[in-house]
């Protein structure tokens, strides 16, 4: 079985149905990833065909030095990043109703939904905002976001916690 | 690892609905034709509008030549109409008459060629 990196090996040779293999590879993981963010399996899906089709274009400049996953988590965060962007404007300018990921969840004993929570990590700067959804939606380890993100591990851990102490202030505010 | 912090940890959810690869592969490839498409055509109206602004362009620094294609003269060119008629319409030149003479005389009209002939001699005659 190849890896990541001669699928990509092949497909930058012109071996289409190596992309392919790519895709089915990571297609679940990646789905999953936004679907933990939307709860709404056709915009995840609709996320998911963004962060291929710009793999799909990439990928014939992909260098080697990073792991394919690194490389795909990367995309995966700058993909919802605009997304989120998106529905805050959306949100804002009342053009549509955001997609209800708002179920309550019993677990949560209904302080806040998941709405208020990703409407909140929305809210938040965008690198502490990217270590979050790291954490929360792919659980990631620290070593790992430092890796994606280019920061020190020092400083993933500082906006991680400066996040998650924004968040608390503002959930329990609401 | 306080409260709050695992509350979040534990919306992550277990599980997400499946996705049948073949039929996202399918979505993306069309996706991604319909891209190749688009670009095509984006190409194609680039050139199109570049090669349309470049002959505009190329002729602005042009001077503009008056390329008259109808005559400023009120003479005619050849002065046939009545009023500036000079010459008559049979006034032809000396060869002409002859082959015309030589025609009549081949034909068997003998007179009508001295009529002719003799014609043309009195409207000379009168010119002068």
């Amino acid at each position: 079985m190849q890896n990541d990196h001669e699928l990509i090996q092949d497909y930058q040779n012109g071996n289409l149905s190596a992309f392919d293999e790519i895709v089915r590879r990571h297609l679940s993981n990646t789905i999953g990833f936004f679907y933990n963010i939307t709860r709404d399996q056709m915009a995840s899906e609709d996320l998911a065909q963004d962060v291929f089709y710009k793999l799909y274009r990439h990928l014939k400049k992909f260098r080697f030095e990073s792991a394919f996953t690194t490389y795909l988590y990367r995309t995966n965060i700058n993909t919802v990043n605009t997304w989120l962007t998106r529905n805050k404007w959306k949100n804002f300018l009342h053009l549509e109703d955001a997609p209800d990921h708002g179920e309550l969840d019993t677990s949560l004993e209904n302080e806040w939904t998941r709405k208020e929570l990703w409407d909140a990590i929305a809210k938040l700067p965008k690198k502490q905002r990217t270590v979050v959804m790291m954490r929360i939606a792919q659980n990631l380890p620290y070593k790992e976001i430092s890796e994606i993100t280019g920061m020190s591990v020092g400083s993933a851990k500082v906006n991680y916690h400066h996040a998650v102490s924004s968040l608390k202030e503002w959930l329990s505010d609401e | 690892m306080n409260n709050f912090e695992q509350k979040i940890l534990n919306m992550k959810s277990s599980s997400h609905p499946n996705s049948d690869s073949d039929q996202f592969l399918s979505k993306l490839h069309g996706r991604i034709e319909e891209s190749e498409q688009n670009k095509k055509t984006i190409m194609t109206s680039f050139i199109m509008i570049f090669v349309i602004g470049f002959l505009s362009w190329s002729q602005l620094g042009v001077s503009i030549k008056e390329n008259i294609y109808y005559s400023m003269e009120i003479e005619d060119y050849f002065e046939t109409d009545f009023w500036t008629m000079s010459i008559d319409s049979l006034e032809v030149d000396e060869s002409y008459t002859e082959d015309l003479a030589y025609f009549l005389l081949d034909e068997g009209d003998l007179w009508e060629a001295v009529d002719l002939l003799n014609e043309i001699k009195m409207e000379e005659e009168i010119s002068l």
